[in-house]
């Protein structure tokens, strides 16, 4: 029973882990109906910039503190997630869907390409941002980087489900995510609403970063992240804040689940299929997710 | 003014008579400044030039003959490699092709015996194109012997069974085939070794608490992690979040060297990385000595061992090459039928790899096989032994 229980607390954190990065997909899709393939991608762009102002400032000789690097960090990600927004997706408000879809694809492979530019092909160890090691409770063992990532991945769902129900600026998002023309309109101003949203997400995409990479290593490879965690968006629904940690906790317990008791008898198949074929099954059902607003217009 | 322009023709010509001299024979070989091995590229084409060029100076001087080596980034890009190495054979016409890694055999090793060039890779082979007759050959077995080698080596330190735990990924054919390979060494010699179970895992996961857990369950005396370094990593958090200590076992892409980079060596200690050419560090080891004498860029380590070893066995067939069928007349056949007449010997090989002999029926030495390992000792990394590791007999699988 112990071993049962671990085995769905590790589920847990790993899962808000992906719903942390699957928040980031519904961000700009709530705000522009862009499903951003490259979403793994920026967060990898975002965990280089991150070690740019950290160990590769120290590396140069600028050893900058831990508060201005992450500061530096931030508005580089602004600059970045806006760059992104203007150049590419803002020119193509109103265009059909497949050229968006493909201006996604375009960008994924446009942002691989400028980080292996920028920083080369090269692993390297990813800055230490935060604690390393396990809490214990009772016979229970709580990854603290993993705990911290959940910690904030549960707040940070409350505080943007309150953003977007409660505040002013929210619900001129929600207006957009409901309707451009009628958003438009209403004098809601779509452009500053994706802008907000791509920063947003972008910045969000850092912090996932920094949740999965602490202490580890960063490479050009982090990015399939991202395809990791598009499937958990997508099963809690692409418009639902709240939908994402749900679906990620869904996916990663059944995975953690699956890589105890079926792993040993399926050659390590099952914990790769189990998940996906349980959230088929959910979107059968629900096509538009779990938490997704039933009109929805899919690729 | 006439006169110094006939001095001047008379120098040219001369020049010109010397390189015509020199019989010039183009090694072709891949590299990777863009894709997964970016960071070690520089170092590991530095070994490929420098031993190269301590060959033209000096034996091939006595010669006569010159090695151009071409060097080719292929991204470690199989669509790469398929589409480049047609205008490399067209245009080069290469001797022999000097790989790296899976992509250059996948690509490649279908049509080698059509083109009639023989591939020599730098990298580990793999079981899964342990196949009679190719034309593709690796200085190293497969990664299942560099494993088996060290293996070797623990269980008779042990004194009884090693237990071997494995963390892989099906993410990767390769990966899975170096776990195969370990399962038919404990099959074979059961009274030496067992696995006691393989966990899988993504290439780059996010926790393996839930896969190192059940690994150490079976109580095993190692832990083989051959997938990647975010394997490695993640593995060794999860030791150290459960409060236990086991062993692992790494290779060379994914080695001490590289998880390094993101754990400190004293979380490493007592970790272990196998290969099967000497450890950079090794006290004798003359093909260092050339390095340091005749490179122009780059640092020595691990994987400019590696490339000055690949190098100086296909300088060596080359040489074999000439004495069989003349200096004019070397041609990829040729260095194929040197390849695999001859034994080549640790003292011409340097000291960089031990005596290999090939034949048709294996991509990789065959005979008495050796391997090597590095270990982690006192913070520091450090050969394990100064002899090679015999394996024990592994049979296809």
């Amino acid at each position: 029973m112990i071993e049962l229980i671990q085995i769905l607390i590790e589920g847990t954190l790993v899962g808000l882990v992906y719903g942390l990065v699957a928040i980031c997909f519904v961000v700009v899709y709530r705000a522009s109906k862009i499903i951003n393939l490259a979403q793994g991608e920026v967060l990898m762009f975002g965990a280089f910039l991150l070690w740019t102002f950290t160990a590769g400032a120290r590396a140069a000789g600028y050893d900058l503190p831990l508060p201005v690097a992450l500061i530096l960090t931030g508005i580089a990600c602004v600059i970045f997630g806006m760059v992104m927004e203007r150049a590419i997706f803002r020119p193509l408000i109103g265009q059909p869907a497949f050229t968006i879809f493909m201006a996604g694809v375009a960008l994924l492979i446009l942002v691989h390409g400028l980080a292996q530019l920028l920083w080369g092909a090269r692993t390297r160890g990813a800055p230490v941002i935060l604690p390393e090691g396990a809490l214990s409770f009772g016979p229970f063992l709580f990854n603290t980087r993993l705990l911290i990532g959940a910690v904030f991945t549960v707040a940070l769902t409350f505080a943007l489900h309150a953003f977007f129900t409660r505040s002013r600026f929210g619900l001129r998002l929600a207006a957009v995510a409901e309707d451009h023309t009628i958003a438009l309109s209403l004098g809601v101003s779509v452009r500053q609403a994706i802008a907000v949203a791509w920063v947003l997400s972008t910045l969000l995409a850092t912090v996932a970063a920094v949740v999965l990479l602490s202490g580890s290593i960063l490479s050009l490879e982090v990015a399939h992240i991202g395809f990791k965690a598009l499937p958990v968006a997508l099963l809690g629904g692409m418009e639902s804040i709240r939908g994402a940690p749900l679906a990620g906790v869904i996916i990663g317990v059944l995975e953690a689940l699956a890589i105890t008791y079926l792993d040993p008898m399926t050659n390590g198949a099952a914990s790769g299929v189990l998940p996906y074929a349980a959230m088929i099954a959910v979107l059968l059902i629900r096509p538009y997710g779990l938490f997704g607003w039933r009109k929805i217009e899919r690729l | 003014m006439r006169i110094k322009t006939i001095l001047a023709a008379g120098v040219l010509g001369l020049g010109m008579a010397n390189a015509a001299a020199a019989q010039t024979y183009v090694f072709s070989a891949s590299a990777d400044f863009s894709g997964p091995f970016a960071d070690v590229m520089p170092d590991a084409m530095s070994g490929l030039r420098a031993t190269v060029d301590w060959w033209n100076a000096t034996t091939g001087e006595e010669l006569g003959v010159n090695v151009d080596l071409r060097i080719h980034d292929m991204r470690y890009d199989a669509s790469v490699i398929a589409r480049t190495w047609p205008t490399i054979l067209s245009s080069e016409n290469p001797v022999m092709h000097l790989g790296f890694g899976s992509p250059d055999l996948t690509t490649l090793m279908g049509r080698l015996p059509n083109d009639r060039v023989p591939m020599l890779i730098g990298t580990a082979m793999v079981g899964l194109v342990w196949q009679p007759d190719g034309w593709h050959f690796a200085i190293r077995p497969t990664y299942s012997h560099e494993f088996a080698g060290l293996f070797a080596h623990l269980q008779e330190e042990k004194g009884d069974i090693l237990r071997i735990a494995a963390i892989s990924t099906q993410n990767q054919a390769g990966f899975v085939d170096q776990v195969n390979g370990v399962r038919q060494l404990a099959a074979e010699h059961p009274d030496r070794f067992v696995v006691t179970g393989t966990q899988w895992a993504d290439t780059s996961p996010v926790s393996l608490n839930a896969q190192v857990r059940s690994a150490l369950a079976d109580d095993p005396d190692v832990l083989l992690v051959g997938g990647t370094t975010a394997q490695v990593i993640a593995a060794t958090n999860a030791m150290d979040e459960l409060g236990r200590r086991v062993p692992i076992v790494m290779s060379t892409h994914n080695g001490l060297y590289e998880v390094a980079k993101g754990i400190p060596l004293e979380r490493l200690e007592g970790f272990y990385s196998a290969f099967s050419f000497a450890a950079p560090g090794r006290a004798e080891l003359p093909m260092r000595d050339i390095y340091l004498e005749h490179h122009t860029d780059g640092e020595w380590g691990l994987i400019t061992a590696q490339s000055a070893a690949q190098a100086i066995l296909a300088l060596r067939v080359l040489e074999r090459a000439i004495a069989d069928v003349g200096a004019e007349n070397v041609t990829g056949q040729a260095m194929y039928d040197a390849l695999l007449a001859h034994e080549y010997t640790e003292e011409e090989l340097m000291g960089v790899l031990p005596s290999l002999s090939f034949d048709a029926t294996a991509p990789f030495p065959v005979g008495d096989i050796v391997a090597t390992a590095e270990v982690v000792r006192n913070g520091e990394i450090v050969g394990l032994t100064d002899d090679w590791l015999p394996v024990p007999p592994l049979s296809r699988w």
